[in-house]
């Protein structure tokens, strides 16, 4: 159990990732005790979010929690979100903007329909989100250059900006939904949607000094008015000042990967740190030695490695499912949590870095 | 054929034979030996020299002996003649497919707990399931313990999930639906957007 809670002095980004798929959470804390959670995952064994019992863990008071935010719909990034938005009560709920909001919710709602009668739903943590939420607490749709969260403390400003997604994005998701309604009367499938990467939002952590870049799941593409490209190039909110930590964007694919994000918005050597996907290789080796080309502070939450084999069962029966397909293998459940702190009353802190469990310094 | 039905009526409700056990089988071919041999003493009799009105068959009740079946209630609770049971389920979403292969992320239902991912081949689909083969296609599979005439196997079913379709009343209430969740939502603040605070 990680015990050990920040100093009122201190900021912390803290990312915890299992890898495998299932998923990732950041929590942050700023100013002397307002916190953040960005995405969410569960324990598969104990069904709970992990940054619930990091933050119990802790002994942060839940009441503490400023906002939630869901940086897009993707399995990885969702699991237990609803959860956590019970046990913060004051918690405001963030997701990427839509630019109809009554055609997404009646998608959502004609997808719970289903659910209820038996198709798997997609949205239905989504639905249980809003559902939790209460007269007095909101929802609240962030797009590009938009302000999360915002408080002075100690003479010194936080403020926390959403950079994503674009206004084409969201217009193109816009569409995207039209068609999946259409859609719904076909045969029982998950609603997948084309490319939920590129409506993630990605955040920009500001203090004093310091900049943090929070990449999410957001892709370079090739569009410049979407993705990395959009940003990079209208950012109202990214000023000269560089970012001495990032999460690399899409568990440091290369689809992530843009060379002016290192030359444009980051320090020299800056702390890297991402979850890998394990089932889709993620990051790639020749990925790993890009950024370390960058960086000597390059984190892992866990190695990427199989398990190879299926869940122990009963032998007779174990022996017989082997047979019946061509390969079958666990995807192990490891986890591991990547934290930073840093003293924000100095003008020249460096980040502290402790990592837990299964997370890993790579070399 | 009278004797027959004299006989039936005599010893109970037959029971059809394809809800039989072995044992119950044997029971039943003893039945029809007798059966058989009621038969012969009906002729036997319709063409010996007793009066007329001693061959009706009616009559023939009293000289036959009882027979009665055993009890089968107890026996038939414990032998059955088919059985499945399922020992593992599972919820697959289909991640990739080619022409003859599929691949699989699988929710354990039975136990919980870790995922895993499997490829299976579409030849151990059934040919309507192969057409709803897709990318993100759900489907059940269950591996578990069939028996069928006393023999035990192991068995393994996958089936897609089938087309859900919504009646006029469902779409309403999903419309209606729409409302409540809009009214959760509060408008915009756009004095908090970055860009027209600069």
């Amino acid at each position: 159990m990680i015990t050990t809670p920040p100093l009122i002095n201190e900021v912390e980004v803290t990312l915890i990732g299992t890898g495998g798929g299932y998923g990732e959470s950041i929590i942050i804390k700023y100013g002397n005790d307002s916190w953040g959670i960005i995405d969410s995952c569960i324990n598969p064994h104990t069904q709970s979010p992990l940054a619930l019992e990091y933050l119990e863990g802790i002994k942060v008071d839940l009441k503490k929690i400023n906002f939630i935010l869901c940086t897009h719909w993707h399995n990885d990034h969702i699991r237990g979100l609803s959860i956590l938005l019970k046990k913060c009560p004051n918690a405001e709920f963030c997701f990427a903007r839509t630019t109809d909001l009554r055609k997404f919710l009646l998608m959502v709602s004609l997808d719970h329909q289903k659910a209820q009668k038996g198709s798997p739903s997609s949205t239905d943590e989504f639905k249980k989100c809003i559902d939790a939420l209460n007269k007095s607490k909101f929802p609240n749709e962030v797009a590009c250059d938009q302000v999360i969260d915002k408080l002075n403390e100690s003479g010194i400003d936080f403020t926390i900006y959403s950079l994503s997604p674009s206004p084409k994005t969201c217009h193109d998701f816009n569409i995207e939904i039209s068609e999946l309604i259409t859609d719904f009367g076909k045969r029982s499938t998950q609603i997948i949607n084309k490319s939920p990467n590129n409506k993630s939002v990605a955040l920009l952590f500001s203090f004093g000094e310091y900049r943090v870049l929070l990449g999410s799941d957001l892709e370079v593409g090739h569009d410049p008015n979407e993705g990395w490209l959009y940003i990079l190039k209208n950012s109202k909110v990214l000023d000269k000042k560089r970012s001495s930590l990032f999460k690399l964007p899409h568990h440091g694919s290369a689809n992530g990967y843009c060379i002016d994000i290192f030359n444009n918005l980051l320090t020299k050597d800056p702390v890297l740190k991402t979850t890998p996907f394990k089932t889709h290789d993620l990051p790639r080796k020749d990925m790993i030695k890009v950024y370390l080309n960058h960086s000597n502070n390059l984190f892992l939450t866990s190695y990427n490695e199989y398990n190879s084999k299926p869940k122990k069962r009963d032998k007779s029966l174990e022996k017989f499912i082997v047979k019946s397909v061509l390969s079958i293998e666990e995807i192990k459940f490891t986890h591991g949590i990547i934290r930073s702190r840093l003293d924000y009353t100095k003008t020249d802190s460096s980040w502290n870095i402790e990592l837990f469990n299964a997370a890993i310094k790579v070399t | 054929m009278e004797s027959s039905k004299t006989l039936t009526a005599k010893t109970g409700n037959w029971i059809e034979e394809n809800s039989l056990t072995k044992y119950e089988l044997t029971l039943n071919q003893n039945a029809n030996i007798y059966r058989k041999l009621v038969g012969n003493y009906v002729n036997l009799v319709n063409h010996s020299t007793l009066p007329n009105e001693n061959k009706e068959s009616a009559k023939l009740e009293s000289h036959l002996p009882e027979f009665k079946f055993p009890t089968l209630s107890n026996h038939y609770d414990i032998v059955q003649k088919k059985f499945s049971k399922k020992v593992q389920r599972w919820q697959g979403v289909v991640t990739k497919f080619d022409n003859s292969t599929f691949e699989a992320r699988l929710k354990d239902l039975t136990n919980g707990g870790t995922d895993e991912i499997a490829i299976l081949e579409i030849n151990d689909i059934s040919p309507e399931d192969k057409e709803l083969l897709s990318v993100g296609a759900v489907f059940y599979w269950s591996a578990g313990y069939h028996m069928d005439n006393g023999q035990i196997y192991k068995r393994s079913d996958i089936r897609f999930q089938r087309l859900i379709t919504l009646d006029s009343e469902e779409f309403e209430s999903a419309l209606n639906n729409v409302d409540i969740l809009l009214a959760k939502f509060k408008p915009r603040d756009f004095d908090n957007d970055a860009s027209l605070n600069k």
